[in-house]
């Protein structure tokens, strides 16, 4: 299947709305849906085009918001979903009922972003240490916004 | 008899890397199994995105000592992809081939580790003797016997002489012959079977739905490799075929790896042949265009993936690493489940686990409350330059 034959398929087979839906080559497809949406369309996909291997969940701090992407492959296609989660909200709810590979890589984002994932059976840290500080998350940049604003008024 | 529950590491004997598992054990079954990860846990991620594309390809050669050669491959294909430079074909013919020198000194490494978990030491000596042969060749081409640094932005660092191509010709046959002798002694030797013959079962079916990658899931007989699936560099070129095998346990991802380096062996001495003459680097730009892309390899212990985003400057603004055992250790933990407490480290051991993934220095300030720091940077640049 191609991206682009990927892509007609979900606008036609899904029912919700998309916020983004473009193909950057003949194998990558980039999907994106409202964060409140994503366990249905993770189910959506799993359902439609059996068996769907999930490679993993990236997580970006990109100032304003946390963006989720989940990698998943699709009968020799790439299916990149994503869902951007306003830093304000800081919440999102888990596929890992629908999609068990996505355990490990949630606990990841969840302790390295300190996006909270409700329902996840498993919430517990995975690679930093006991002793880290409560509410310090390494691959946030709740920074970044600021030293934008700085070099806008120089 | 009542339920005991043990950890086992982060320092432990029978771990070769720090990791913390923890058993729940009814007499001599393991009824539960627990993974705490991070005790190698670098920042690596992080780092990337405070140092420019060149910088990076040497920093993410470093997330790994065995598969090094995979994750600068992914990385340079991911920007190469978002940079629109095509790789000449010289090199990538190159890059084919070293990558699967590394499947071969890896499987070996591997079988090695294997045969001393199960206690068959003759077999650790006999397979790590041999894989000198293509540590040997690694070296003749990239002056290096770990961290190649071979693959480059834009193509490879070194070119392949007509006296490197003999040497690799010949090796190629020494380590296929003692790799089929192998696959014998894996098939017939008692002491051997006896260790590995349904210990760690898992079916390929909830290998799948774990997310497993790489020989633990071809072992449970899932037709599944990036080299096929999303067909990179040449691999669409040469003849050669995925490997599975039907067996779902520890033997079945045995035979896998033993055949693969059969395979690679073929692979590499395809590419040799094939190799057009002509550059073997591409001119890169320094800064890459803004956008998003994700790269997959079939490094030797599975799916490989790289998300790099860049912002148009020369620093990457973010670059994601999934390590191929990350995905396979829900599958390792449930085959641990049920199996005896004796089968753990090669049950452990066989989906050939890497625990490089990322670790802060910490400093312990009293062993005895185990109060511990972390050490700043000028800290550690001082501790470095006082000595």
């Amino acid at each position: 299947m191609t991206a682009s034959e990927l892509i007609e398929q979900t606008q036609h087979g899904y029912e919700g709305e998309l916020t983004e839906a473009r193909a950057t080559s003949e194998v990558d497809a980039w999907v994106g849906v409202p964060p409140e949406d994503v366990p249905g369309m993770a189910r959506f996909i799993m359902d439609a085009w059996p068996p769907v291997h999930l490679s993993t969940i990236t997580g970006h701090d990109n100032g304003r918001e946390i963006e989720m992407l989940y990698h998943f492959v699709i009968e020799g296609c790439a299916l990149n979903l994503r869902a951007a989660v306003p830093k304000g909200v800081n919440r999102i709810d888990t596929i890992t009922p629908a999609v068990p590979a996505a355990v490990m890589y949630e606990r990841e984002v969840m302790e390295l972003f300190g996006v909270s994932i409700v329902g996840h059976p498993d919430p517990r840290r995975l690679i930093l240490p006991d002793d880290w500080p409560e509410g310090d998350f390494p691959l946030r940049r709740d920074d970044v916004a600021d030293e934008e604003g700085e070099e806008d008024n120089g | 008899m009542a339920k005991l529950s043990f950890p086992v590491g982060p320092q432990h004997p029978a771990l070769k890397e720090p990791e913390n598992l923890r058993f729940t054990v009814d007499g001599e079954l393991v009824i539960d199994a627990d993974i705490r990860i991070g005790y190698v846990h670098r920042s690596i991620e992080r780092s990337c995105s405070e140092r420019n594309y060149v910088q990076d390809l040497y920093l993410c050669e470093r997330v790994c000592g065995i598969c090094s050669n995979a994750h600068t491959l992914c990385y340079c294909t991911a920007i190469e992809k978002l940079a629109e430079v095509e790789v000449p074909e010289r090199a990538q013919y190159i890059r084919m081939m070293m990558h699967e020198f590394e499947r071969i000194h890896s499987h070996m490494l591997w079988l090695g580790v294997a045969g001393h978990e199960v206690g068959f030491e003759t077999l650790f000596m006999y397979v790590w003797r041999d894989r000198e042969v293509v540590q040997d060749l690694l070296e003749t081409v990239s002056g290096n016997r770990g961290h190649y640094a071979m693959t480059t932005l834009g193509g490879v660092r070194h070119d392949i002489t007509p006296e490197m191509a003999d040497k690799i010709r010949e090796g190629m046959k020494i380590i296929r012959a003692r790799a089929e002798y192998y696959a014998e002694i894996a098939t017939t030797e008692a002491t051997f079977l006896k260790r590995v013959v349904d210990v760690g079962l898992l079916s390929g079916e909830r290998c799948r739905e774990l997310g497993a990658v790489g020989p633990t899931l071809r072992g449970s007989g899932v037709s599944w490799d990036i080299r096929t699936v999303f067909p990179y560099l040449k691999y669409d070129q040469v003849e050669w075929q995925v490997r599975t095998s039907e067996l779902c346990d520890v033997l079945g991802r045995t035979l896998v790896r033993v055949q693969e380096v059969i395979d690679a062996c073929d692979i590499a001495v395809q590419a040799l042949d094939m190799m057009p003459e002509g550059e073997i680097q591409a001119k890169f730009p320094r800064k890459v265009p803004e956008g998003e892309a994700t790269a997959r390899v079939e490094a030797q212990r599975g799916e490989l993936i790289y998300y790099v985003r860049s912002d148009g400057s020369d620093v990457p603004a973010r670059v994601k690493i999934r390590t191929p055992t990350l995905a396979n250790l829900p599958a390792v933990l449930e085959m641990l489940k049920g199996g005896y407490i004796a089968d753990i480290p090669i049950t452990f051991a066989s989906i050939d686990p890497c625990m490089s993934c990322t670790d802060r220095m910490v400093v312990l300030d009293d062993v005895r409350t185990g109060d511990s720091r972390q050490l700043t940077w000028p800290e550690l640049v001082g501790l470095g330059q006082g000595r």
